[in-house]
């Protein structure tokens, strides 16, 4: 069975439409990337999957593990395994990071009605997560995303996906504002985290953050619909001739 | 909002006979308020305030009688009946309040019926004093803390009207909590501080509101290396109201002032703030800043901010900001997409916005934002 499937998915943002039924299946042990031009609609399909509430779902339906999950609240998505890493993390000053991972933490073990986990092993498990990101553990005590520098914020996206072990995580650019060694470390995490019982979506505009992380499958995306897609060799053949010449189908 | 009858309420303060403290000397007072000073309903200092109720005879101007002493008067406070302190009463009551501008002050020292001094001198070594309620309608506190000498005071006040005169001495040292429970009743409150050459007072005050609930501050910066910082939070509910008026006064050159205040304003409660610096002509290479931000979480809640400068110094630092918003949609988005429900979102957003001021595990319990 895939892990995701989405079917026939149109969306809009205040009446304009911006998906026009996408049709993708990502199966467990996969990691798939998307890619298009800016605009093209990458980042609502990733917020539509997360359930973000300024996005009109016009037809179509989502489906995690079999079950469909579109009308669900993002809370509810999260705790059946869905993550979403932001291209933009919220800074909220006046919450520590351990604090916000902590709750997160609980929240999925009470929706799955699994134990608490212990503050010693939670700290324990928090700390090895920032140590592999390269992250001194003091970050854990900062205000959420406060006065972090760019590579700082997409590494936090990462630790959270750490912790929570979600089922298929969606990255949403989150190559972007990285410099080399901040991209090796961040493909190093995730790379060591997709395993044969998850899936990875790397959303994405450029092609070099696959260079660290091998994609089975390279979709396009132009105006809200999937234009094309095949394997990692599309990547590189977009890298050397741009998005124009698909656009134009 | 009704009138103020003021000849009614001169009237009755005239005839006004005092059982407690009766060598108090009221007659200044008096003229004060003769000459007009009575606040005025619609007037900018109680422009969303009624004052009337505060001068309703059921909740206010009423003579208890003799009061008795605190119900827990702790060490170094002493009550003002005791001869041992009468002449600190007489050299420093009402010196830090400006009853012109502060008239419910003034009604509040003619019908003073409760009375403490609290005396630091250096060689104290006092760490901390709990100052919790009064018996006493019109309570009246004496905060004086000697050259170079530090206190800590932490007082608790619910629905009485408390004023608070603190003299912060040469290179003393004042911090001063303070937590407002939510009350049922009206109440009004000032904090008058002078503060002496290199002299230091902090302010962490905690409230929610009450049925009408007025607190006033005013600092007085009297030398150089002076220092005021004032902080404060406050959690509104129900229908509770809770009025700021807060006022510096940068009176000497080379002071510094901070004031940061956060609300947070729920259901149909009401939150007033005016946060005014004055700058004196001659207080120059003063330091002043304000900030004033509000949390609007209901649609029928309401709140009313504004900042005030008065600068008459041209060599001066001051800023100021006030904002009133409500959460952050995207921040919500952030933590449910993290499994965190919307409940417990915004429970964990309002408490992040109002830590940023809150520094007192007390503090926190009265904002029931406890992690």
């Amino acid at each position: 069975m895939n892990l995701l499937e989405i079917s026939d998915l149109a969306a809009s943002v205040a009446n304009q439409p911006i998906l026009r039924g996408i049709d993708l299946n990502i199966g467990a042990g996969e990691v798939h990337a998307i890619m298009g031009p800016n605009g093209s609609g990458k980042s609502t399909l990733a917020n539509v999957i997360a359930g973000r509430e300024d996005y009109q779902i016009d037809r179509g339906r989502i489906a995690l593990e079999g079950q469909e999950i579109t009308t669900l609240s993002p809370e509810e998505r999260a705790h059946r395994g869905l993550f979403l890493a932001f291209q933009y993390p919220i800074e909220i000053p006046g919450v520590s990071n351990m604090e916000f991972l902590k709750a997160a933490v609980d929240s999925h073990a009470q929706a799955n009605g699994n134990p608490e986990i212990t503050a010693v092993d939670f700290m324990q498990m928090a700390r090895n997560a920032a140590e592999q990101l390269g992250l001194n553990p003091e970050f854990l005590k900062r205000g959420v995303n406060e006065g972090f520098s760019g590579g700082e914020k997409k590494r936090n996206e990462i630790l959270q996906m750490l912790m929570l072990k979600p089922k298929v995580s969606i990255l949403d650019e989150t190559d972007s504002g990285l410099d080399i060694d901040a991209l090796r470390v961040v493909a190093n995490g995730i790379s060591t985290f997709a395993n044969t019982t998850n899936a990875v979506v790397l959303v994405t505009h450029y092609q070099r953050l696959l260079d660290h992380i091998e994609p089975d499958f390279v979709h396009v995306i132009a105006n809200g619909s999937i234009v094309r897609s095949g394997d990692r060799s599309l990547a590189l053949e977009l890298e050397e001739k741009g998005y124009s010449w698909l656009e134009k189908d | 909002m009704g009138l103020v009858d003021a000849a009614s309420v001169i009237e009755a303060l005239e005839a006004f006979e005092p059982h407690y403290l009766p060598w108090l000397d009221r007659r200044d007072t008096l003229a004060v308020l003769k000459d007009g000073a009575l606040p005025r309903p619609n007037s900018e200092a109680w422009k969303y305030t009624d004052p009337v109720p505060f001068f309703d005879p059921q909740d206010n101007v009423s003579d208890r009688g003799e009061p008795t002493t605190s119900p827990t008067t702790p060490s170094h406070t002493v009550g003002f009946e005791s001869d041992t302190v009468r002449s600190l009463v007489t050299t420093y009551v009402n010196q830090a309040v400006d009853q012109r501008r502060y008239p419910l002050a003034a009604i509040s020292y003619l019908k003073v019926d409760c009375g403490v001094v609290i005396h630091v001198k250096p060689e104290d070594k006092t760490e901390s004093i709990e100052l919790g309620e009064l018996d006493g309608q019109f309570q009246r506190v004496l905060v004086i803390v000697e050259a170079e000498a530090r206190l800590e005071l932490i007082e608790t006040s619910t629905g009485s009207n408390r004023i608070v005169e603190c003299f912060v001495a040469p290179g003393a040292k004042l911090r001063h909590r303070r937590l407002q429970p939510p009350g049922t009743g009206i109440d009004y409150n000032l904090v008058a501080i002078n503060i002496a050459e290199n002299g230091s007072y902090s302010l962490s005050q905690y409230s929610t509101g009450a049925r009408l609930r007025r607190n006033d501050i005013s600092v007085n910066i009297l030398g150089k290396g002076a220092e005021a910082e004032l902080t404060g939070a406050w959690q509104l509910n129900d229908a509770l109201h809770l009025d700021n008026q807060i006022s510096v006064n940068h009176m000497f050159a080379g002071g510094t002032s901070r004031q940061h205040f956060r609300g947070n304003v729920d259901d149909r409660a009401k939150s007033i703030f005016n946060g005014r610096i004055y700058i004196a002509p001659n207080a120059q290479q003063t330091n002043a800043t304000l900030t004033n931000r509000n949390l609007v979480v209901s649609a029928e809640a309401e709140v009313y901010t504004k900042p005030e400068l008065e600068i008459y110094a041209n060599d001066v630092v001051c800023s100021h900001g006030a904002t009133v918003g409500q959460l952050d949609t995207d921040a919500l988005f952030y933590f449910q997409s993290r499994g965190i429900g919307e409940a417990d979102a915004r429970a964990i957003l309002i408490r992040g916005f109002l830590n940023e001021v809150v520094s007192h595990a007390d503090g926190r319990a009265l904002l029931g934002i406890e992690t």
